[in-house]
Formats: structure tokens, C-alpha cells, sequence
């Protein structure tokens, strides 16, 4: 079976009733994965991997990595 | 003397500045003799400063000695709109209040929402500059132009809404507009708010006292004049891009407001818990509005020309505990700072302890920092002699905390000196649990997180502040609001999102000018406006001919003035720091070993000196402060 990496989206981030999960290829960023996937956030977000805050642009998803997109509003 | 009684009239059929947007009139007001009366400020005025912070320095530079104490009767207490606000733009519902703060012997300059800010303007006013101090409690009535000092020694005492409705009581008066303290203002809490119509703080760096201070318990307005534009048509291609935006770009406000981020924020790391000790915190789901709309959202409230209703408003009446929905409810700094900070996960206890922080007029970031710190510190053995002390996860003594600091009695009355004074105190161990930027207790973005936030932290001339800075996370998400900004000045994004380097400074520069161009103009920070859309409304509110550059210049020099506050009220490079908390790296959760070291913060306030042309010592530059026109004589 050939190895993946998941990314979990919170449901107002595509502005759907419920959240979704992709399954993506390792080796490459979960930005990029994100626009190989054609998926369009609507809202900044923070990549949580595997109960870790990452960079959205830099981090390099390895096999197996559960990522979690959630959204980020300011302070107030 | 008394100066109950004395009038002024300012005669509006006189519009000096004609169809735009300001009145060309500022009210001055000398409690120590009841003197009235209005300056008449030039177009270039306007131009060069836009109103609320941009105001609040340049009165604070010019006329108030240095080195002045913040309670002193020649602090000056201001209260600024800015030329936009008022005007029919969304997000404009907004105005700044300032002086110099009791809490950190910097800047103070706060912004509150409401409409209290566009009623000023329509009473015929850009700003009301307070100094000296009554001898007995009194209060301003604005109506029309026409200012009334009046009696306020049977609200001593009150509370916020309680003052605000008797005032409209004896005036006769339902749709007045309120600035008021509660009782911790008066009892000169040095982290002490100004609320606004019940539930809007200018909440930050102790206000409330400033006012306390002079025994002026409210300034309650009404106005009928319309706030003009001089080109309506260039004002509305931004209103027309605003409206057809907003509802995508700013979903996330119109759903739940700040309150839907608690879980989120918590679950990446960017809230402290438990004083900075923890990672995570068990039940914060409890504390997120997803959670807790069901059983204690009533209503949602907004402010002038705003379609989004951000606001909250709870009830609650059971557990045996009422909340008053007056007081509208908590955001996300508020619960931040009452929950995961203090180690409670109880929404209602949350809820309450918001509820009293306006009732008595008190900061909620402030309030809830040094209560845990005080849990800390209390655990640890380094306080006794009390017969009440608060615990992490003690809902209970939250609660208390808040009436002693407020009532100044025991502890509270250590408390209400806010934490870094608390520090001081207690010596070296204290120190270590301490999380201050000049003395300000940090909002509810972790430093340890948000590298270019803590920063921000670092260098403000008020001390630790979330708004007008920048805060990592959403300039490393392609295509945000910040990183659009970023693209119109030519820095190319998104930027990463941990350490600092010079590409990140150069954003910083830019969106930290913008973000003291809004609390000037003075715009809400949710709303997604870029440069080039502020050039614009500058133009359709003023008629000017303004580009993206002059927005950035504005906001530049407001910080370069900011600088040169610190500078003459005596703070140095050394002080342009953060406490040792803020260094701590935490072992577990999710930003587990993450955080500057003191070093590298100082290596790049370093560049940043620089990149501003600034000196080594951080002090403006003359050719700085020439190429901005800026000419104050504050530094020998």
C-alpha cells in the first residue's frame, strides 16, 4: 500500500456543514498540497502535525503525518 | 472652586472645514477652573496626524511636561475619533482615547468601538483634551456644540451601568452616548478602563484611573449634525468593494465573532495557559462560543455603520448567578485571559468575571494576567499574611480577585498596582513568572509563538499590544489580509512563520504603520482594507489626493512620535524588551520548545532600529524625524 499523509479541514474554512479530511502525497508542503488538491481556504489557518504547530509554507509532510487545518481570526 | 455649572457653546452653523468629514474644532477643557474652549485647527493638522493616536501624541508631545506623573492633574486626558470615523464607511465606528499611563509611565492610547466616537463628531467636535482635576466628581454633558460641566457626586461609587442610566434618567435623555468609569477608575486601578455605552473599553494601560484621577466620572453626548464627505463618489468605490466582501472575508466575525477562535487559537499554541506553564488545556471546548451560544448567547450587537455584529451579548440566570446583559460579553482576549491563563475551563465563570470587569471599569486583559500571576505566585509561597488568596482552576476566586482589585481590598489592593509593580515587590522569583512588555501584562497571542508579535510587544510605546502589530501566523497564509497588504508595498509573501529575519522586519514595518494609520483614522482592525483602499477614503471623506505611500508615511510617523514619547518620559533601548516568562519554552503542547531567546530578540530590534533610521540607542534619527515632519523639542 503506498504510503500517505492525511489533512484535516476544519467546515468554515470551505464554508461547507461539515469538515473533510484529504489524503496527500508525502514530500511535498501542505501548501502545495493544498493547491494540488485545488482547494480554495477561506481564511488564514494554522497546520497542526501531529499535535505540533508547523509552518503552512515550509514544512515537508512526511508518510503518515495527520495534519489538522484550523482557522485563525484575531484578537479582540 | 466649583465649576459645576459652567457652559460653553460652540455656534454650529460655523463649519470652518465646510463638506468633509471633521469639524475643524477641538474642545479643551480645564477641570482645575472650569475654563471652555475650542481651537480651530488647520487643513494641514488634519493631513499630518488624521485624529486618534496621531491626535493623542501630538497633544501629549507638545503640552504635557515630561516625565509628568500619570495621576497627576496636567496628565492630559484625550479623546479622539479620527477624520474617518462617523463617516458611512464600514468599520468606522470607532475612536481612540489616550494619555499618558499610570500602568507603564508610557503611552496610553486605547480604541473603543460604539457609536460614542461618531456622536462626538456629529455634536460637533474631532476631540475633547482634558487636563487639571475637579475638586468634587463631575461629569460632561455634550449636546449640539453645547458642553455642560455637571454634578457627579451622587454617582461616586456606581457602577458603569448603573451610572450610565441614571445620568440618562436625570437628563431626560434615552439614546445618550457614554465614556464612563466604574468604581475601580475611581479607586485608580492602574490597569483601570474607559467604557463606552456600557460595554466598550478603551480598555488598555489604565484610562480609567486618568479619569479617576481628575474626578471625572463620565462624558455622556448626543449629536443631530451630519458628518460630511467631500467626495462621495470616490468614498463609495470602497464602501461599494467593503460590501461586496465582507460576508466571505470576514465570515468568521458574522458566525461567532472572536469567541469561535478559543478552541482553535488554544489547539495551535497561541494562548497561554495556566500563567505560560502548559501547553494544553483540558475543557477548553467549554470556553469556545460553539460550545456556549447554546445556553448563554442572548443577542448580538455591532457598531456604527458596521453590518458584521461582531459583539456578543449573554444572560445568564442560574447556578446561582446573574450576568447582566448590558455588559455585552466575552471576546477572546477576555476569555483567553479569565480562562486558559487562570486554568479555568467554567464559560459561565468566564462570562461573570467579563460582566464585572465592565461593571467596574477594568481591563480584562490586565485583570486576568495579574490575577494568574498572583495564582502562581501564590502557589509557589510568595504571598501571606492574606486571608484570601486565588488558585489555578478556582473559578470561585477569579471571581473574588476581581471585586478586591476593583474594591482595592487585601490582595486586590496589590493586585490593582498590576503585576510588574507585584513583581517588584516580591523579589527575584516573582520576576520569573512574570510576562510584561514595559510593564503591560501580554495579550492572549503567545510570544512564544508569534516571534514578530513579540517583537511588536518589545517596541510599542504602550507597552504589550496584540493590534497594532503583526501577528505571524496570518502573514504565513498566501493571499490573507495582511500578506495583500504586504504585496501593495512590494514585500513578497507569505512570510515564515517562526524566527525573525529582515524579510519578515520589512513586513512588520509596513503593517505596523498601517495598524497606526487605523488607530488614528480610526478604522476597526477586522475590517480586510488595504492601503490603497484607506487612500481612497482619505480622499472621498477630506478631498485630498492621497496615495498608498502618504497611508504608510502617516503611520510611520505616529510610531515615530510613539518613540519619541518613550524617549523623553525616559525609556531606553534596555527597556524595549520582554519579561522573563516570555522566554520560558514550554516542554510540552504545541509549540513545545519554541520562542526567541533574549538574544536574538535583540539582534533584530537591532535591524529594526536600523530599517527605521533609528540609531543603535533606538532614537529617531534627525533626517528620520525631517522626512516625516516631525518637530517636537523632546530630546536634548
Amino acid at each position: 500500500m503506498k504510503e500517505t499523509a492525511s489533512i484535516w479541514l476544519e467546515k468554515s474554512l470551505l464554508g461547507t456543514n461539515s469538515s473533510s479530511t484529504i489524503i496527500v502525497q508525502p514530500g511535498q508542503t501542505i501548501l502545495h498540497a493544498l493547491q494540488h488538491a485545488n482547494i480554495q481556504l477561506r481564511q488564514p489557518v494554522a497546520a497542526i502535525v501531529n499535535g505540533k504547530t508547523v509552518d503552512l509554507v515550509a514544512y515537508v509532510l512526511r508518510s503518515g503525518d495527520k495534519v489538522q487545518l484550523v482557522p485563525q481570526i484575531g484578537g479582540g | 472652586m466649583s465649576i459645576i455649572g459652567n457652559t460653553f457653546s460652540a455656534d454650529l452653523t460655523n463649519a470652518p472645514s465646510g463638506e468633509k468629514s471633521y469639524n475643524s474644532r477641538i474642545l479643551r477643557i480645564n477641570l482645575n477652573n472650569g475654563r471652555i474652549w475650542v481651537e480651530e485647527p488647520e487643513e494641514g493638522f488634519y493631513r499630518k496626524l488624521i485624529g486618534g493616536r496621531g491626535f493623542i501624541l501630538h497633544y501629549l508631545l507638545k503640552e504635557l511636561p515630561p516625565q509628568t506623573d500619570a495621576l497627576d492633574p496636567r496628565n492630559l486626558l484625550i479623546f479622539a475619533p479620527g477624520v474617518l470615523t462617523g463617516t458611512v464607511l464600514p468599520g468606522t465606528g470607532r475612536h481612540a482615547v489616550g494619555a499618558k499611563s499610570p500602568l507603564t509611565g508610557a503611552l496610553a492610547s486605547g480604541e473603543a468601538g460604539g457609536w460614542f466616537g461618531s456622536e462626538l463628531k456629529r455634536a460637533g467636535y474631532d476631540a475633547i483634551i482634558i487636563e487639571g482635576r475637579s475638586e468634587v466628581p463631575i461629569y460632561l454633558w455634550i449636546k449640539d456644540g453645547i458642553v455642560e460641566i455637571k454634578n457627579a457626586q451622587h454617582l461616586w461609587g456606581k457602577t458603569v451601568g448603573d451610572t450610565h442610566q441614571a445620568i440618562a434618567d436625570e437628563l431626560g435623555e434615552t439614546k445618550i452616548r457614554s465614556a464612563i468609569i466604574g468604581p475601580a477608575g475611581e479607586n485608580l486601578v492602574r490597569f483601570a478602563a474607559v467604557i463606552h455605552d456600557n460595554n466598550r473599553a478603551a480598555g488598555r494601560s489604565g484610562l480609567g484611573a486618568v479619569m479617576g484621577s481628575k474626578n471625572l466620572k463620565a462624558i455622556v453626548v448626543r449629536g443631530s449634525q451630519k458628518v460630511g464627505l467631500a467626495d462621495k463618489a470616490l468614498m463609495q468605490t470602497v464602501q461599494k468593494w467593503i460590501n461586496a466582501n465582507y460576508k466571505t472575508m470576514m465570515s468568521w466575525a458574522i458566525t461567532y465573532g472572536t469567541s469561535g477562535s478559543v478552541k482553535f487559537n488554544h489547539d495551535s499554541g497561541g494562548t497561554a495557559i495556566r500563567n505560560y506553564l502548559d501547553g494544553t488545556l483540558d475543557g477548553v471546548d467549554n470556553l469556545d462560543a460553539r460550545s456556549f451560544f447554546d445556553y448563554l448567547l442572548k443577542d448580538r450587537d455591532t457598531c456604527n455603520q458596521c453590518p458584521v455584529r461582531c459583539k456578543l451579548v449573554v444572560e445568564y440566570h442560574d447556578r446561582g448567578m446573574d450576568i447582566d446583559p448590558r455588559y455585552g460579553g466575552p471576546e477572546y482576549e477576555t476569555i483567553g485571559a479569565m480562562g486558559p491563563l487562570c486554568a479555568i475551563n467554567d464559560a459561565v465563570a468566564v462570562a461573570k468575571a467579563h460582566e464585572l470587569c465592565s461593571a467596574y471599569g477594568l481591563d480584562t486583559i490586565s485583570t486576568g494576567a495579574t490575577i494568574a500571576f498572583t495564582m502562581e505566585c501564590a502557589e509557589k509561597g510568595l504571598l501571606s499574611g492574606h486571608d484570601f488568596l486565588p488558585k489555578f482552576g478556582d473559578a470561585d476566586s477569579l471571581i473574588e480577585s476581581i471585586h478586591r482589585i476593583a474594591r482595592r481590598q487585601g490582595i486586590g489592593n496589590e493586585m490593582a498596582e498590576g503585576s510588574a509593580h507585584m513583581a517588584q515587590k516580591l523579589g527575584e522569583q516573582a520576576q520569573y513568572m512574570l510576562a510584561v512588555a514595559r510593564n503591560q501584562e501580554l495579550p492572549l497571542h503567545d510570544p512564544r509563538y508569534k516571534h514578530l508579535c513579540a517583537m511588536g510587544y518589545a517596541l510599542s510605546a504602550t507597552g504589550a499590544d496584540h493590534q497594532h502589530n503583526l501577528i505571524d501566523n496570518f502573514a504565513n497564509f498566501p493571499g490573507s489580509e495582511v500578506c495583500l497588504r504586504l504585496e501593495e508595498m512590494g514585500v513578497q509573501t507569505p512570510l515564515p512563520l517562526w524566527g525573525i529575519n529582515e524579510h519578515k522586519i520589512e513586513g512588520f514595518v509596513y503593517e505596523t504603520a498601517f495598524k497606526n494609520f487605523l488607530d488614528s483614522a480610526v478604522i476597526c482592525h477586522f475590517y480586510p482594507y488595504q492601503f490603497k483602499h484607506m487612500a481612497d477614503a482619505l480622499g472621498g471623506a477630506c478631498g485630498w489626493d492621497v496615495t498608498s505611500t502618504e497611508i504608510y508615511e502617516i503611520g510611520t510617523r505616529i510610531i515615530n512620535m510613539g518613540r519619541l514619547f518613550l524617549i523623553r518620559e525616559g525609556f531606553t533601548e534596555k527597556d524595549d524588551n520582554l519579561s522573563a516568562r516570555a522566554f520560558y519554552k514550554l516542554p510540552n503542547g504545541p509549540i513545545a520548545g519554541k520562542g526567541l531567546t533574549p538574544e536574538e530578540l535583540r539582534y533584530w530590534l537591532q535591524k529594526y532600529y536600523a530599517r527605521m533610521g533609528w540609531s543603535s540607542e533606538g532614537i529617531p534619527l534627525p533626517a528620520t524625524l525631517e522626512s516625516l515632519k516631525i518637530a517636537y523639542q523632546v530630546i536634548s
